[in-house]
């Protein structure tokens, strides 16, 4: 039998239904190895260990007692530190949260619990979700592949905190590839669902209109159980839709044949796009084996989409100084430099500025809506490169670039982004597929059957093994 | 590079309510210099009748009020 840490959510929550794994044991194993690794990787903020226990002492007794809710039941998670968990610390990474403690979770964590999974603990992320690694409350994130690498932004402790087996699922947040980019980057698989499918209530926000909750995991079958559990309309927030939820499990495991995959080439390929030769490479890779799933691979054109990465900045930046400038004005100190100097540029943008980006944004949603009439799904890189190290990081050179993941952010398509491959350094390189409003389905589908043909998502960091280890001194 | 003058870009400050330290100051101005080109050329684009996307709302059906 495998290590514990090593089970899919999958295949520990059918154990648990079957009583052949413990809630307590697994839940156990995660604190152990929280307490063996994170002192190098830093993706917990917050630590959960007693009402972890306790929580999985309840659910060992209700599933013994036959009272088993479903494959989360016993299973234990951590989430980005701007989801609102009821009586538990939550920062957003910044001094100007440090003190604060909701009074009631988010919907997407009250839907987890549930569900019965079992909270670990707060993940790191960068401060209020922008900006760099930098943040005015706790140490970074690292990437397990390469401690000296960043993790992706900015739900950096969710992918960290899955590529090193410290917990088995998470929620991210996502305004222009905050679940996308950490995936990418830390070889896992990140999901940012369709706007208004998954519930931002309680959610810390960065850009109301932009952002999104999304299910991070190791496998495509776990993000789906992440997702049938968060997924669905919520009172709480205004822009929740009312739309069915699917059946994410139903069509999971289909071939693809005959499926239509467009590749936006003219945009993600372009001269002075920036994509490194070993990300094009692992990508086109990826392509020849959905066509050799029977996929029908063809490039597709989106109109103006090279101006989706402008068109994201001015209306989040926009966005997010209304949300801050009252802070800014009384305790500007507490947030980091480069998260001011950021959101700042949102105060600099003109009303005719704002208003051409969303009439952009229109357009670009209106050439996405044609190009998904003539193909089931889109695929791109997710990043241009892998991850960079810390050494020498600009987040405003990231500002300045192209954005492989903005454009689903303008648009609210569902995109997905599943490992395809490595760097010759050992860094994961993500493959991003996007798909039609609220069809969910079809992208994770598309995203499964590549990951059932190909076997990067079942590689681990060195840093995986803990056997070698010593635990810090406590 | 574009550049600003600073009487314009203290304007677009005191428009913002923000009041900044010089160095800080000169740094953001120093930013929004570098990003101008990129707002040129979202500008350069004839929109023709496009209309703005606002907050874009999937499906838009509003929510059914409680039952009293």
């Amino acid at each position: 039998m495998k290590a514990l840490h090593e089970f899919t959510i999958r295949e520990a929550g059918q154990l648990i239904k079957s009583r052949a794994l413990s809630p307590v044991e697994l839940t156990r194993t995660f604190l152990d190895r929280i307490l063996a690794l994170d002192h190098k990787v830093k993706a917990y903020v917050t630590r959960l260990p007693e009402s972890a226990l306790a929580e999985a002492r309840a659910a060992e007794v209700e599933v013994l007692r036959g009272s088993y809710r479903g494959l989360l039941h016993g299973i234990p998670l951590a989430h980005k530190d701007l989801f609102d968990t009821k009586g538990v610390r939550t920062t957003a990474q910044s001094k100007v949260f440090e003190h604060r403690v909701p009074e009631e979770d988010a919907t997407a964590v009250a839907r987890l619990r549930q569900a019965g999974s079992i909270l670990l603990g707060k993940l790191a992320m960068y401060e209020f979700a922008v900006a760099g690694p930098e943040t005015s409350l706790f140490e970074p994130a690292r990437n397990p592949w390469n401690l000296e690498h960043i993790p992706g932004a900015s739900s950096s402790g969710s992918g960290a905190a899955l590529a090193a087996g410290l917990c088995m699922g998470s929620l991210g947040s996502d305004t222009a590839g905050s679940v996308r980019s950490p995936a990418s980057y830390c070889g896992v698989v990140g999901l940012k669902p369709t706007y208004g499918r998954v519930s931002r209530y309680g959610m810390v926000p960065l850009s109301w209109s932009l952002d999104h909750a999304g299910p991070m995991a190791r496998t495509v079958e776990d993000t789906a159980i992440l997702l049938q559990a968060i997924a669905g309309n919520d009172p709480k927030d205004p822009t929740s839709s009312q739309t069915p939820v699917a059946d994410y499990g139903a069509a999971l495991h289909e071939d693809i044949r005959g499926i239509r995959v467009g590749v936006p080439a003219h945009y993600c390929f372009a001269e002075g796009t920036g994509v490194d030769p070993e990300t094009r490479a692992a990508v086109e890779k990826a392509f020849a084996t959905l066509s050799n799933l029977g996929a029908r691979v063809e490039e597709v054109v989106v109109p103006s989409l090279e101006l989706a990465p402008v068109a994201y900045n001015v209306i989040s930046m926009s966005e997010a100084f209304s949300y801050h400038q009252r802070n800014f004005q009384s305790q500007p100190h507490n947030y980091v430099d480069q998260f001011r100097k950021r959101v700042y540029l949102g105060a600099l943008f003109s009303a005719n500025d704002l208003v051409q980006a969303q009439r952009m944004r229109r357009r670009i949603s209106r050439g996405f809506a044609d190009v998904l009439r003539r193909v089931d799904v889109v695929a791109l890189p997710t990043s241009v490169r892998p991850a960079p190290r810390f050494e020498g990081y600009d987040p405003f050179a990231t500002m300045m670039g192209v954005s492989l993941t903005a454009p689903f952010n303008l648009t609210g398509l569902p995109a997905i982004s599943i490992p395809c491959g490595f760097s010759l350094k050992g860094l994961p390189i993500g493959l991003q597929i996007a798909g039609n409003t609220f069809d969910e389905s079809t992208v994770l589908r598309v995203a499964c059957a590549y990951q059932r043909a190909t076997s990067w998502h079942e590689r681990r960091p060195p840093i995986w093994n803990t056997d070698s280890l010593a635990s810090p001194a406590t | 590079m574009d550049v600003v003058l600073d009487d314009a870009f203290d304007f677009l400050l005191r428009q913002a309510g923000l009041s900044l330290p010089p160095g800080e100051r000169a740094e953001l101005k120093a930013l929004y210099e570098r990003y101008l080109p990129r707002l040129n050329a979202l500008h350069a684009v004839d929109l023709g009748d496009e209309e703005v996307a606002g907050i874009f709302l999937p499906q838009a059906t509003p929510h059914k009020p409680e039952s009293p």
